[in-house]
């Protein structure tokens, strides 16, 4: 009952800043990019064409999450509150509507949600819930949770597969990814990775994920057929603190953002190798590529900004100012 | 004798659940606690012992292998600590042991190498623990010379020297550290222990984690095996201090930050005490020369007195 009225109080404070000119029914691919602010609880959206900001949008809580719906009238943010280890008031998963410009659906995903992922199909959405060391599965349609799933300590970084059979869910402490299968909604296999997982990605094709290792300073590329670990790159001489991951549309270059290092290391998706490193603002968390390829984004935590990437030169072309802390960085699909 | 027993039991095997690396195992990890009443500091271990194998059990079930954690304490009398020992070996096959108090480390370390089981020190600071090169004892508790080399450090950086007219502190862990996920240890700790989480606490929380996961990587619980993963100057582990922690071969002591507390009304930043981390990795992983650099760093808080153990140089 608490949760619906500070949600009805969320929503129409959100509504009262609606009068801002809407963005645009659907999002182009790749022409919008939505950017979750932790510090300032806002989320800003950016014309990735001009490069200027679209919009900024306050939301009611600590935003970390944050992911375009596959049809692109709207973006998904996971948010957080200050209660501990209780699905406190404000822990949700929150749609913002872009043709309105404000939060149109409150989804309860339990405890602390910090990452999540929508499935291919716009059906569901899995979230990691940190502080319940669970990740929950939540029917869009009927803002449900249909299952809570047992996974490792601290759970974080969270990934569908492209056919949306599989969800890989990493966690921290326990350094661990697990597997949960999408048609029975269960944990089907689980395995030890490098030191303190935070983020995985897939590749295109969906035979590859890759998964980063903060304290370990590494890049582990798992075999999705077998679910073993095929190998562990070193990134930044194991000191770079990796967070955010990101494979390019073609499968052949993976992009890891390295927070400690403030840069971005390109690994050759074909040799496991890295290959270069593209220097961005400080504490690089966030990663996302645009869907042609062309351009790299990272939200740089500490410089308020988001770097943009040119990737055929591997150079920042452009930054953008953020609110306060950028977190995580979406780019319309 | 009287024998107090607490039994935490992995019940999360999944017969669905596929694990890839280890094998099925068994840790059985056994807590030798005092027969008085507990000191402060000891409580706080305690949770945190009590923490970390709630954890370790969900990790271990993961993979289909078990953490299980007993409780025992002796009859007061001078070798109650031994005989707590020799029950947890006998009668529940510990492979790996913990003494809460610090006046029962020498003791239980003994047994413990004596028996070839694992022995993983929480309380002990002095440098006798060090210098007794005990192959199975490996020591989570910082040493005296790592909090003294601390606090040299902080105050040849133009601070005041940490001491009590200084109002500040050298601490293995402190309550207020938010990054690298000590706010979530932190808030997990408060939440099952309803006190904050100090240094004794992490101590206990890390050992558990160290040996579980050592036991879950190596696959198997057989000592000699974890010592080996231990040992391997590859290993390294997270507690979420920001950097890898790892044991240094030489004598077994856990390399790892320190912390100076700074008390909120001696702060800059008033409400809460400044919290800095000794050494500064993050400068020294930004302009080292290479990847032992913060190794390296972590290894200068043991400068001018560690022990080379006989089995280092072999």
């Amino acid at each position: 009952m608490r949760t619906n009225a500070v949600w009805s109080i969320a929503i129409a404070g959100a509504c009262a800043v609606a009068g801002l000119t809407p963005v645009r029914a659907r999002a182009q691919a790749g022409s919008l990019l939505a950017v979750s602010n932790e510090g300032s609880h806002t989320i800003t959206l950016i014309d990735a064409r001009t490069l200027k900001v679209a919009r900024t949008i306050p939301v009611p809580q600590r935003p970390r999450g944050i992911e375009f719906a596959p049809d692109g009238k709207s973006v998904f943010v996971a948010l957080s509150d200050t209660m501990k280890h209780v699905h406190g008031s404000g822990d949700a998963i929150v749609s913002i509507d872009l043709a309105r410009g404000r939060i149109a659906s409150v989804f309860p995903a339990g405890t602390d949600p910090e990452r999540f992922v929508i499935t291919p199909d716009g059906k569901r959405l899995y979230a990691a819930n940190e502080d319940g060391s669970w990740a929950s599965a939540t029917d869009i349609a009927t803002r449900k949770v249909i299952a809570t799933l047992v996974v490792g300590i601290e759970p974080e970084g969270v990934a569908v597969s492209p056919d949306g059979r599989w969800v890989y869910v990493t966690a921290e402490t326990s350094n661990s990814v697990s597997v949960i299968d999408t048609k029975a909604n269960k944990v089907v296999a689980n395995f030890l990775v490098d030191v303190r997982p935070r983020s995985v990605a897939f590749s295109p094709d969906g035979r590859r994920a890759y998964v980063t290792a903060e304290i370990g300073g590494t890049l582990t590329v798992i075999d999705t057929k077998s679910r073993s670990v095929l190998t562990t790159i070193p990134l930044e001489r194991r000191q770079g603190k990796p967070v955010g991951v990101a494979v390019s549309p073609d499968g052949k270059w993976v992009y890891v953002a390295n927070g400690n290092a403030n840069a971005v290391s390109i690994v050759d998706a074909a040799k496991n190798a890295v290959v270069g490193r593209i220097p961005v603002g400080r504490r690089p968390w966030g990663i996302a590529i645009s869907p042609d390829g062309r351009t790299l984004y990272t939200a740089d935590g500490l410089s308020n900004q988001v770097s943009v990437i040119d990737v055929a030169t591997r150079r920042v072309k452009a930054t953008v100012k953020t609110d306060k802390q950028p977190w995580g960085v979406a780019v319309s699909p | 004798m009287r024998f107090i027993i607490g039994l935490s039991l992995a019940s999360l095997l999944a017969a669905d659940v596929w694990a890839q690396t280890p094998a099925v195992t068994i840790l059985r990890i056994g807590i030798v606690t005092p027969v008085s009443a507990l000191t402060d500091a000891q409580r706080s271990t305690l949770e945190g012992i009590r923490l970390g194998a709630t954890e370790a059990a969900q990790t271990a079930g993961l993979f289909g292998a078990h953490v299980e954690k007993f409780e025992a304490s002796g009859d007061g009398a001078h070798r109650g600590a031994v005989r707590a020992a020799q029950f947890l070996s006998s009668a529940r096959k510990v492979q790996v042991l913990i003494a809460v108090a610090p006046g029962d480390v020498d003791r239980v370390a003994r047994f413990a190498e004596d028996h070839h089981l694992i022995f993983l020190d929480v309380a002990a600071r002095d440098m006798g623990a060090r210098n007794a090169c005990r192959r199975h004892s490996f020591h989570i508790e910082a040493s005296e010379l790592m909090y003294s080399n601390a606090a040299r450090q902080f105050a040849a950086n133009g601070n005041a020297h940490p001491n009590a007219r200084a109002k500040s502190s050298v601490a293995l862990w402190d309550s207020h550290l938010e990054r690298f996920g000590a706010s979530q240890l932190n808030d997990r700790y408060a939440a099952a222990a309803k006190r904050a989480m100090d240094g004794p606490a992490w101590a206990g929380w890390a050992a558990i984690k160290i040996v579980s996961e050592a036991a879950l990587r190596a696959g198997s619980a057989d000592p000699t095996r974890i010592i080996a993963y231990l040992e391997a100057p590859t290993t390294q582990f997270d507690g979420h201090k920001g950097w890898p922690l790892s044991f240094r071969l030489a004598d077994h002591q856990l390399r790892q930050p320190l912390y100076i507390v700074v008390p909120a009304s001696a702060a800059s930043a008033a409400g809460s005490p400044r919290v800095i981390d000794v050494p500064d990795l993050r400068s020294v992983s930004t302009n080292g020369p290479d990847d032992r650099s913060t190794v390296n760093a972590l290894d200068r808080l043991s400068a001018g007195g560690t022990v080379r153990c006989a089995w280092s140089s072999r």
